[in-house]
């Protein structure tokens, strides 16, 4: 098992730049989600680590060893692509085999191995059948026993769930996760549903257009995003983005919501004060409350109930928001209410850099610097 | 399936059975003439030119014992004073009083076709087959342009190019010799060789040579243990199209070539016999031409049906 750490690690296609200057460092025996909108650069990243794209510039090292310029087969790095990769000519026994045939690995020993992984993976029943008889969740579970065989230092797995349905994936999602807490394999996940990286992952890096925004286990990407595009993008329904202008005045600093008559809001508390200018203001669906006695007019368009709790779809003078409220919640589409913000659970964002100005205050402080691995 | 519950993709039965006419026909037109050359090769000289044609007559193996020898004619008195035949051939000879005198060049002309023909052809699939996985693959400079460039190697005649090629060859001391005509028949295959690789190379989805080199084969492995199987029905169809071009090629075969590397094509025309051409001397030649190239197609026609079949799973 190894720990994998990328340094300025960058790769145009010709003008176009794919991955920017990433540094980012998966410790070992992690869980790591790369998760991001679709062309954002996840899967160039994952196969700049794998060795099928060559940077073009920065390094990879591997438990400290430099990798950036070597063969795949030599970083010892096993890959579950998108679509699986699984020959249809060879059955779910000789798929698995493969890794080890092409490492000269004998005969007896193969066989052992294979039927090991089998184990792991429960489908000993199916090592005879042919690829084309498995359905998806089996396939995927060859395709994983494939990139297991080997004990490699790393997995990387490109969207391994994406061609499931729903039900499967979710189940899917269940089993590589217990599989990871027994066998404490490094692993690299890719992946655009922020569900499936919120449920699954020890660190989330949230990437946009190249760009790598945000690295954090997943309640500390949740709960103080660092900049309004994570804020957007995790979560769901996402974070409630209000446009607000900040003003210093002689009784205190004031932040009002750029809309008309709209009262001015507590502020959460800034170090060096609110910044006079655009700010926006981002607030969680549960944090927001609704009732009369609020302060922020506002008028219920929808109302979904979700079994444990209700989502409220809210207008108000700042744009719409979602609010998300018990089950027992008396709100009805069509009641005129009113919204309230807790400074406590709230973030401003400067609009221009899109960075987070402060922390949220209920939240828990940092396990350390980097976010080691929970569990 | 109940007339009631008719598919709108299946065809339905009188379509199929018109369907199943027209290929019979067009099987028949394209037949008969094979046939008629097989039936001539086994006729006697008179046979073969009878008017009206003789579908029926007694099949003798004159034809071919001709396109394999050179006989002179004898006088009834010498013909007398020899010993008695000692082969089948000598004695079917010898009915026409004539004897053999050795072999013809038939012999020499066939080994060269087939030394060109599936020279070049192995040569159009090797090359062809890389240079559509590069195309394919990697990110090679000016591609588009490059492949527009190798298909225009087939807009003109090949006429156009007769002359320079004829003096380009003799300067080069490549006129009259079999690696000529092999680069010669390379050349001109190797771009429908090209396109037509690449399109099979495009559909096989890279995942499988990349699992293949994560899981430890260098990229040339990769090539040969995963890509080329699976494109099989492309090569396949490579193969076969080439060598019917080089084996079937004519004028520049005309043209380059006179005695050392001289194909079967433009030596066949040529077999006289008494009195004219030896119409089933000409007949066996072209019977014996057509085999190899029928055996090719038979022998990889199975390859070709696989490619069919073999989509990616997904
Ligand atoms: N071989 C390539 N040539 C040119 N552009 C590419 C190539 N591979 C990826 N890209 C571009 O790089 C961007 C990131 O791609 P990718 O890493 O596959 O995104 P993701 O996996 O996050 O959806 C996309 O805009 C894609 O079009
Ligand atoms: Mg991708």
């Amino acid at each position: 098992m190894a720990e994998i750490e990328l340094t300025h690690l960058h790769k145009a296609f010709d003008e176009f730049v794919a991955v920017r200057d990433t540094n980012l460092t998966i410790h070992e025996g992690e869980f790591f989600a790369l998760l991001g909108p679709s062309g954002c650069g996840k899967t160039t990243t994952l196969r700049m680590i794998a060795g099928l794209e060559q940077p073009t510039s920065g390094s990879i090292r591997l438990d400290g060893e430099e990798v950036a310029r070597i063969r795949p087969a030599r970083r010892d790095i096993a890959f579950v692509f998108q679509l699986f990769a699984l020959y249809p000519h060879l059955n779910v026994q000789d798929n698995i085999a493969y890794p080890l045939r092409s490492r000269g690995v004998p005969a007896g020993e193969r066989r052992e191995q294979v039927a090991e992984v089998a184990r792991i993976l429960r489908i000993e029943h199916l090592l005879r059948s042919r690829i084309s008889q498995l359905a998806g969740g089996d396939r995927q579970r060859v395709a994983l026993a494939r990139a297991m065989v080997r004990r490699p230092r790393a997995f990387l797995m490109d969207e391994p769930l994406g061609t499931l349905d729903a039900e499967m994936r979710a189940a899917m999602r269940d089993e590589l996760r217990g599989l990871h807490d027994r066998i404490r394999a490094t692993t690299v996940y890719v992946t655009h549903d922020q569900m499936e990286a919120m449920s699954m992952a020890d660190r989330i890096a949230v990437m946009n257009g190249g760009d790598v925004l945000q690295a954090a286990p997943p309640m500390e990407l949740y709960l103080n995003p660092a900049t309004l595009f994570v804020a957007g993008f995790v979560g769901s329904p996402p974070m409630n983005l209000l446009e607000a202008e900040g003003h210093r005045e002689a009784g205190g600093d004031v932040l009002r919501l750029r809309a008309e008559g709209t009262p001015a809001v507590a502020a959460p508390s800034l170090p060096g004060g609110l910044p006079a200018g655009p700010l926006v203001l981002g607030v969680r669906p549960e944090h927001l409350r609704v009732g009369p006695e609020a302060s922020l007019p506002a008028t219920v368009y929808g109302a979904e109930y979700l079994g444990s709790h209700r989502i409220l779809t809210l207008d108000s003078p700042a744009g719409r928001l979602r609010a998300r409220v018990s089950k027992d919640h008396p709100a009805q589409a069509g009641d005129r209410t009113g919204i309230g913000v807790d400074p406590r659970q709230a973030i401003l964002f400067d609009p221009s850099t899109g960075s987070a100005l402060n922390r949220m205050a209920g939240a828990p402080p940092l396990p350390d610097a980097e976010g080691g691995p929970h569990g | 399936m109940s007339d009631t519950a008719r598919s709108i993709v299946e065809p339905g039965k009188r379509a199929k059975r018109v369907a199943g006419l027209v290929v019979a026909a067009y099987a028949l037109v394209t037949l008969i003439p094979i046939l008629w050359i097989v039936g001539t090769s086994f006729k006697s000289p008179n046979d073969a030119i009878a008017y009206p044609p003789k579908v029926f007559f007694e099949p003798t193996l004159e034809g071919y014992v001709n396109v394999f020898t050179t006989r002179s004619r004898q006088s009834p008195e010498y013909m007398e004073s020899l010993p008695p035949p000692e082969t089948w051939y000598d004695k079917l000879v010898r009915q026409r009083n004539m004897v053999i005198t050795g072999p013809s060049r038939f012999g020499d002309r066939y080994l060269n076709s087939l030394i060109i023909g599936f020279g070049s052809t192995f040569l159009t699939v090797v090359l062809g087959v890389l240079a559509a996985y590069a195309f394919s693959r990697f990110r090679v400079p000016l591609r588009d342009d490059l492949m527009f460039f190798i298909l225009s190697t087939r807009m003109f005649p090949p006429v156009a190019v007769a002359i320079p090629l004829f003096l380009m060859y003799r300067e080069l001391g490549l006129s009259d010799t079999h690696l000529g005509m092999i680069i010669l028949y390379t050349a001109v295959n190797l771009s429908l060789a090209v396109w037509l690789l690449k399109g099979f190379i495009d559909e096989i989805p890279r995942e499988y040579e990349e699992a293949a080199m994560v899981d430890g084969y260098t990229r040339f492995q990769a090539f040969r243990k995963v890509v080329l199987p699976q494109a099989k029905a492309g090569i396949a169809a490579t193969a076969i199209f080439s060598l019917i071009f080089s084996w079937n090629e004519y004028n520049f075969a005309v043209l380059l070539t006179s005695g050392n590397a001289q194909t079967a094509p433009p030596f066949i025309p040529l077999i006289i016999g008494e009195g004219g051409l030896d119409w089933p001397a000409v007949a066996a030649a072209t019977t014996l031409f057509i085999l190899p190239v029928l055996l090719f197609t038979v022998l990889l026609r199975k390859y070709l049906l696989a490619g069919i079949t073999f989509g990616a799973v997904r």
